[in-house]
């Protein structure tokens, strides 16, 4: 039954041999089931249902992939880069806001209702406007990533700042620490986990943001790479630079992953 | 990219933060020692009607003072309205070119509606086949998550070359943005049902239908409105990203239209516009919601 996987009749006797099995069941599956799609669409190539220019197949991709390496290197890290330096402003920006909002009763009632506010506005809309205020370069891609990532983590780390176990915060406070203290050494550790909850959605929408803005306007960059390619039919150029942007995400993800291991640990050998 | 829900439940924990309650109730001057905030300058003594109206009347007075010195600085300093209209213009953009905001809204809305609306279906279709085979789940899952990685914005230009410039490919466009976290919360809310209740279903030889229908579709419920909440943002983003890209109509064709003319008020007013569209299906969703809980709690 498929509802009860780890209670199948086997468990006691073969212990290990079904794990083992398990593990290579779900190491297998998927990559067997991405395999079965890449040669369904080589198959869907081959017969001719779409003109290549619509559907080029794996191997078109695989070649401008390699063929064309340092061309989409260069642009990908241009993305990157962008990507990188609008989430670290927004990073910044948003926890020290959130900071401020915390520390700060009046700061508090003053701004977060507008914040909650401001993030009914769809930001995705403003990407022309930021052109029309930074030009067309860099700055207003980093500027636009930055107010697309900020309040996803305004909103996040406020939530785990002001939600420390009140016992401690009292606790500290008797002890006479004054509020600062109480934020950086009590209140900004308990919060780690709110806060990078909120850096990883900000991330996304930071590179979102950058590859929007390269579409409304760039000369370089993956953004426009795709939008280029596929406006002018080359469909496998389009692909290999999509494929190039998956790698830059997941650099960037591994970055913050590797960021938030080594906050927790100074955090835990510091107590 | 689920904003929406951290918004909602970081209100509910203000909500019951201690301090404010301590705050809100108008505690005299002993429990004003509690109040970890301030505790360096004694603050001082209002009435308590205005204390209870604080909560309000800051955050609004704020946006007003933003707001009337945004409009005072462009005044004084000559801004070109080009760059940044003081708020009066966008007003007033708003209300002169309302009939051509609200000749637009239809193409935006009724795509981005389209779009979740067969997002929500087929996502609902394909986490059932996930739950039928726990081997089509395997398969297929970790890939469907590992795909969520790319930022799926990417894909607008590809939607454009394989569906053409009209509306079909933002209506597809749109579908794709906004499935994948229907598909996600839906599978993890037919996993996640009571292991005791399935056990209870298989001892009743209940069929796999059955279980299906009646024990793990109402207890995935919750997820999947979480879900449905995230994805009708996620649909508009669609159609938005899809209007920059090419069309002849829609408030993301001008938008981009407005901008390329340097009409920066009508640029914020179509901004405004989109806003109220966006609370506007947020609110039927969350209607929706309370429609079929009030059904299924019966």
């Amino acid at each position: 039954m498929a509802s009860l996987p780890r209670n199948t009749p086997f468990s006691g006797l073969f212990g290990t041999l079904q794990d083992r099995a398990i593990i290579l069941r779900k190491a297998l599956l998927p990559v067997g089931a991405m395999l079965l799609v890449l040669w369904g669409w080589n198959y869907v190539v081959d017969i001719k249902v779409f003109p290549t220019v619509v559907l080029p197949p794996p191997s078109d991709v695989l070649d401008v992939l390699l063929m064309q390496n340092a061309f989409l290197f260069e642009h990908t890290l241009q993305t990157f880069l962008e990507c990188l330096g609008g989430f670290v402003l927004a990073a910044m920006f948003g926890v020290g806001l959130a900071m401020l909002v915390t520390v700060s009763r009046v700061a508090r009632e003053m701004l977060y209702p507008n914040l909650v506010l401001f993030q009914l506005i769809p930001t995705i809309a403003l990407a022309p406007l930021f052109v029309l205020w930074f030009g067309l370069g860099s700055e207003s891609r980093l500027a636009y990533a930055m107010c697309l990532a900020l309040f996803p983590i305004v909103v996040a780390s406020s939530t785990g700042l002001m939600n420390t176990n009140p016992y401690f915060v009292r606790l500290c406070d008797s002890l006479t620490a004054d509020r600062w203290q109480i934020l950086f050494r009590v209140r900004f550790p308990f919060a780690l986990p709110h806060i990078f909850t909120g850096l990883r959605i900000g991330l996304t929408l930071a590179i979102i943001g950058v590859v929007v803005g390269e579409f409304v306007t760039a000369q370089s960059g993956i953004g426009y790479l795709i939008s280029y390619a596929s406006s002018s039919l080359e469909t496998a150029m389009a692909l290999a630079a999509i494929v190039y942007l998956l790698g830059a995400g997941l650099v960037l993800f591994i970055l913050l992953m590797a960021f938030e291991f080594t906050l927790n640990k100074i955090f835990s050998t510091e107590s | 990219m689920n904003t929406h829900a951290i918004t909602v439940e970081s209100l509910d924990k203000l909500a019951s933060d201690p301090e404010n309650v301590s705050a809100g109730s108008g505690h005299q001057t002993g429990d004003k020692k509690q109040v970890a905030s301030t505790p360096s300058r004694p603050r001082p003594t209002v009435n308590s009607r205005i204390r209870q109206l604080r909560p309000i009347l800051l955050p609004v007075l704020f946006a007003l003072g933003v707001l009337s010195i945004w409009e005072f600085l462009v005044w004084v300093t000559n801004y070109p309205a080009a760059i940044l209209p003081p708020p009066t213009d966008i007003l007033g953009a708003l209300i002169d070119n309302r009939i051509v905001l609200l000749q637009n809204i239809p193409a935006t809305a009724g795509v981005a509606l389209g779009g979740f609306a067969i997002a929500t279906v087929a996502g609902i279709a394909i986490s059932v086949a996930m739950t039928w085979s726990l081997h089509l789940k395997e398969a297929f899952f970790p890939n469907i998550i590992a795909f969520q990685i790319v930022p799926k914005v990417a894909w607008a230009p590809m939607f454009v070359l394989w569906l053409g410039i009209g509306m079909e490919s933002r209506l597809g466009f749109a579908t794709f943005i906004s499935i994948f976290p229907i598909i996600i919360s839906m599978t993890a809310g037919l996993y996640n049902t009571d292991p005791t209740l399935l056990r209870l279903c298989r001892s009743l030889t209940a069929s796999k239908w059955q279980v299906l229908v009646n024990v793990r579709f109402p207890y995935s419920l919750p997820y999947l409105f979480s879900a449905m909440k995230i994805s009708i943002t996620l649909a508009m983003i669609g159609v938005i990203v899809g209007e920059f890209i090419t069309s002849q109509q829609g408030l993301g064709y001008l938008i981009l239209v407005a901008a390329g003319r340097a009409e920066t008020d009508l640029v914020m007013a179509t901004v405004l516009v989109l806003c109220f569209v966006g609370l506007f299906f947020y609110g039927l969703v969350e209607l929706g919601t309370w429609l079929v809980k009030r059904w299924f709690g019966e």
